[in-house]
């Protein structure tokens, strides 16, 4: 049974066609890399889904329900978590009380394993707006998981991390997959997708353009060549 | 033939009352994105500038309005230097400090000049047609207020300084990159809204007793209009006037003045629900 | 336990529950008066400090709670117990009417100085219509509304019980507001600290993060601007209570700077210390309009201004860590 359905889903802005009519499928228990140009159309398609933008055309199914009329926090409390692009911790917050609001109770062993998963444990008490780049990535991460939704979308996690970190993050993900949740990422970054990818989406001008398993896309000229500028 | 006059009359007078009132906050506003709550004693401070240099001074009556002006656009050059500028970046607390400008001015006035002050004659004659009279004056105000809206067009929409001062408010960065002197654009904005509410001030002395809330006549109108306008006042302005002149007369007309206000008000606030981004931003979406 | 932080909130009140005995009934009654402004602070504190909505509205909600509380009370005058549950129905009043005006705001999309402008228009609304009640045929009941010179006559916040009769006046009522404000001061602390708080004060940062994060934030806002519109009526109904009258100028243009002036000068951030430069600021109002209003709101016209542009944290909280820092972080 598929998760997430996207049946034939537009989003202009003005005159601009930023997402076009694109269908798209998720399986439970897939980690689903949507790669594409800057531009393409990745980010807004994120935010159709999670109600930050509204429809033009098409419909959004989430465990075969309709979930185009939900609110933001209506749709997240189906069962959704989302990064998005720009990491967005609440700076005068610190790294504990950044994720009780995310888990919606009292600071509890969740917390705490979550705080040893990350390595942020001897930061729990500093504001996040004092964290380094990387740990405020992964405390963005953080957040969208930490409830276990049965769907996370993360957009460029690993933008700006060091090879080490990429790494880590990669696992990271792998290990909440192996507990059950299903990932939808956007990414510029091929080594990480090569570490965790299991299928991948291509989007070029608001279009899909490629889908398959991550060896099909890497070796498929055609996507090698729009990456280039080419098409 | 005369009833449409009186109604023709009754609309200029309201909607230039609104058009004037609200064009200095409407600059301040739609250009650096501050709303002036001591507009209304910038206002102020043109009339008293004006009534002041006519009877103590025995100025002209033009002379005298042109200092009322100058006086208010220093105090705005003043003020733009010493507090405003080091909050932009602040929009609420610029609001804020404004209104602690406000009390001052206002309150200060009530202390150096008292309670009310010797007004001076409505220049013009009056004119007589059917059972009505009207001021001369008070429709060479509907020509000004229209007079200064095209001018301002022209300035903001057509000229040199137009182009860079919207630039600025797109894109602080990346205008000053360009050699844009942000500083000096914002300066130059604050003093030409100050110098308009100045002229309002000084062009209703004639018509209006001297008191040191002067300004306060005016203030509410003055939001309301800009509110209504929406984030692009220069598109928005004269139909968010024209509109709310239009309920303002027919309530007057048919019940009376603070009822009138009453009205304003309240289509303000059904307004901003309704229209969030006002008039400007209907007719925005309605060219989509 | 003992926080470091809570030093300052418990001499003031040590101070304040033996200020009874050093001094007469005069002055007893002018720190009452200075004291009823702090729940209007407080509510404002608590709306623009840790939600980030800055409200210049708040008095529509001190005028709307004093004229209920006048008109119910005057015309249930000879009703059992009406000393007391007119006080609670006007609250309520408040309390739905906040909650309606915040719907409007935050669920119609309104934000940052649109608020402002609303609820300046909504008081500036309040007024306008209350100053023109002056005819005869403005009365609700028994109650003349009486225009632009207020109501008066309203029987006071009490009980009778028989024979026995308590009016919250005088050292009663002085009492009264101090543990009041003790019992707010605390369950603001309590809010803050809770995942409400946390919430308010996310969504103060990035409202779009915390509704991704599955929090209903225009809920909490509207709930937020409720309960801020109910602490500005307590101050409303005791402010009625007090002095025995409520006016619509309590309402305009110059009253609704008031609040705003004080909690920015104390720290919106910092509950006790708006209470505690709350009180220092009418109190220091009230000694200086003896000369003339005037003078007294240049005066705040002018801490205002120098505040915003020099001290945005506010002074009293400046103060307050200073000290902190300097005598009690001795570890
Ligand atoms: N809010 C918006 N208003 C107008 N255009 C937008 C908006 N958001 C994105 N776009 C445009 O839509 C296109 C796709 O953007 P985006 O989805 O961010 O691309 P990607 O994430 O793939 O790099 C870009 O051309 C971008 O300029
Ligand atoms: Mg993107």
């Amino acid at each position: 049974m598929n998760l997430l359905e996207l049946n034939f889903v537009s989003k202009k802005f003005g005159g601009f066609t930023a997402v076009d009519n694109v269908s798209l499928k998720i399986n439970r228990g897939d980690i689903r890399f949507i790669i594409g140009p800057n531009g393409a159309g990745k980010s807004t398609l994120f935010k159709m889904i999670i109600g930050v933008h509204n429809l033009n055309s098409g419909q959004v199914l989430f465990n075969n329900q309709n979930i185009e009329k939900l609110s933001l926090n209506e749709r997240i409390n189906l069962g959704i978590g989302v990064k998005f692009q720009a990491p967005s911790v609440f700076s005068e917050l610190t790294v504990k009380e950044n994720l009780i609001l995310a888990i919606k109770s009292k600071f509890n062993d969740e917390i705490f394993s979550f705080l040893e998963k990350f390595g942020l444990e001897k930061d729990q008490d500093v504001l996040a707006g004092d964290l380094s780049h990387g740990k405020k990535q992964w405390l963005d991460i953080a957040l969208s998981t930490i409830s276990r939704p049965e769907l996370v979308f993360l957009d460029e996690p690993t933008a700006g991390l060091s090879f080490e970190e990429t790494k880590k993050t990669g696992k990271i993900i792998q290990d909440l997959n192996g507990e059950g949740v299903t990932f939808v990422i956007v990414e510029h970054n091929m080594e990480i997708l090569k570490q965790i990818a299991k299928s991948v989406s291509v989007l070029h001008l608001g279009k899909l353009f490629f889908e398959g398993s991550p060896k099909e896309v890497l070796s498929n000229k055609e996507v090698t060549n729009i990456y280039l500028g080419i098409l | 033939m005369i009833i449409l006059f009186n109604l023709f009359y009754q609309f200029g007078d309201a909607l230039s009352f609104l058009l004037l009132a609200a064009i200095g906050l409407a600059v301040i506003f739609g250009m650096m994105k501050i709303i002036n709550l001591a507009h209304g004693e910038f206002i102020t401070i043109g009339a008293y500038g004006t009534v002041v240099s006519a009877k103590i001074l025995k100025l002209p009556l033009p002379i005298a309005m042109a200092v009322g002006v100058l006086v208010t656009v220093i105090f705005g050059y003043i003020l733009e230097r010493i507090i405003i500028r080091h909050l932009y970046g602040r929009p609420l607390d610029s609001v804020v400090a404004t209104w602690g400008i406000s009390l001052i001015v206002s309150q200060s006035f009530l202390v150096i000049f008292g309670p009310s002050f010797e007004g001076l004659q409505t220049p013009l004659s009056n004119f007589q047609l059917g059972a009505y009279s009207y001021s001369q004056y008070r429709l060479l105000l509907i020509l000004i207020s229209i007079s200064i809206l095209i001018l301002l067009y022209i300035l903001f929409l057509k000229s040199n300084f137009g182009t860079l001062a919207r630039a600025t408010i797109e894109n602080p960065k990346i205008a000053s990159t360009l050699g844009v002197k942000v500083d000096k654009v914002y300066t130059v904005t604050f003093c030409i809204g100050s110098a308009l509410a100045g002229l309002t001030g000084a062009i209703y002395a004639p018509t209006m007793t001297i008191v040191p809330s002067i300004g306060q006549a005016f203030i509410v109108s003055a939001f309301v209009t800009v509110v209504t306008a929406g984030a692009s006042p220069f598109i928005g302005l004269i139909p968010a006037a024209s509109f709310l002149s239009l309920i303002q007369t027919s309530v007057t007309f048919y019940y009376h003045a603070t009822i009138g206000v009453l009205a304003l008000l309240f289509s303000v606030i059904l307004i901003i629900r309704f229209l969030p981004k006002g008039f400007s931003g209907l007719l925005i979406k309605l060219k989509k | 336990m003992l926080k470091k932080d809570n030093i300052f909130t418990i001499s003031v009140f040590i101070v304040l529950l033996i200020i009874p005995i050093l001094f007469d009934d005069f002055y007893i009654n002018n720190i009452s008066y200075f004291m009823i402004w702090t729940f209007i602070s407080l509510g404002l504190a608590l709306i623009w400090g840790m939600g980030g909505i800055l409200s210049f509205g708040q008095t529509a909600f001190f005028g709307l709670a004093g004229y209920s509380f006048a008109i119910i009370s005057i015309n249930f005058s000879d009703i059992y117990a009406v000393g007391i549950w007119s006080p609670i129905l006007a609250l309520a009043i408040t309390a739905i009417f906040g909650a309606i005006v915040g719907y409007f705001l935050f669920y119609g999309g309104i934000y940052d100085v649109f608020i402002g402008i609303v609820t300046l228009a909504i008081t500036l609304v309040l007024e306008t219509f209350m100053a023109q009640t002056a005819g005869p045929e403005w009365t609700v009941g028994n109650a003349r509304l009486n225009g632009f010179n207020g109501m008066q006559g309203m029987p006071p916040i009490g009980i009778k019980i028989g024979e026995y009769k308590f009016d919250l006046q005088g050292i009663g009522q002085y009492y009264f507001i101090v543990f009041l404000a003790m019992f707010l001061l605390w369950l603001l602390y309590k809010i803050k600290k809770s995942n409400f708080g946390l919430i308010l004060l996310a969504s103060k940062e990035d409202r779009t993060r915390v509704e991704s994060l599955g929090h209903n934030v225009k809920k909490i806002q509207m709930i937020t601007f409720s309960l801020s519109a109910l602490l500005a009526g307590v101050s409303g109904i005791l402010y009625t209570n007090w002095g025995g009258y409520i006016t619509p100028s309590s309402m305009g243009l110059i009253a609704s700077a008031m609040p705003v002036i004080w909690v920015a000068a104390s720290g919106k951030n910092d509950f006790f210390s708006v209470f505690f430069g709350c009180i220092l600021l009418v109190y220091i109002s009230q000694t200086l309009a003896v000369n003339g209003a005037q003078y007294a709101i240049i005066l705040m016209g002018l801490i205002l201004v120098i505040v915003t542009r020099y001290f945005p944290e506010g002074i009293i909280l400046m103060l307050k860590k200073l000290l902190t820092n300097k005598f009690l972080s001795k570890k």
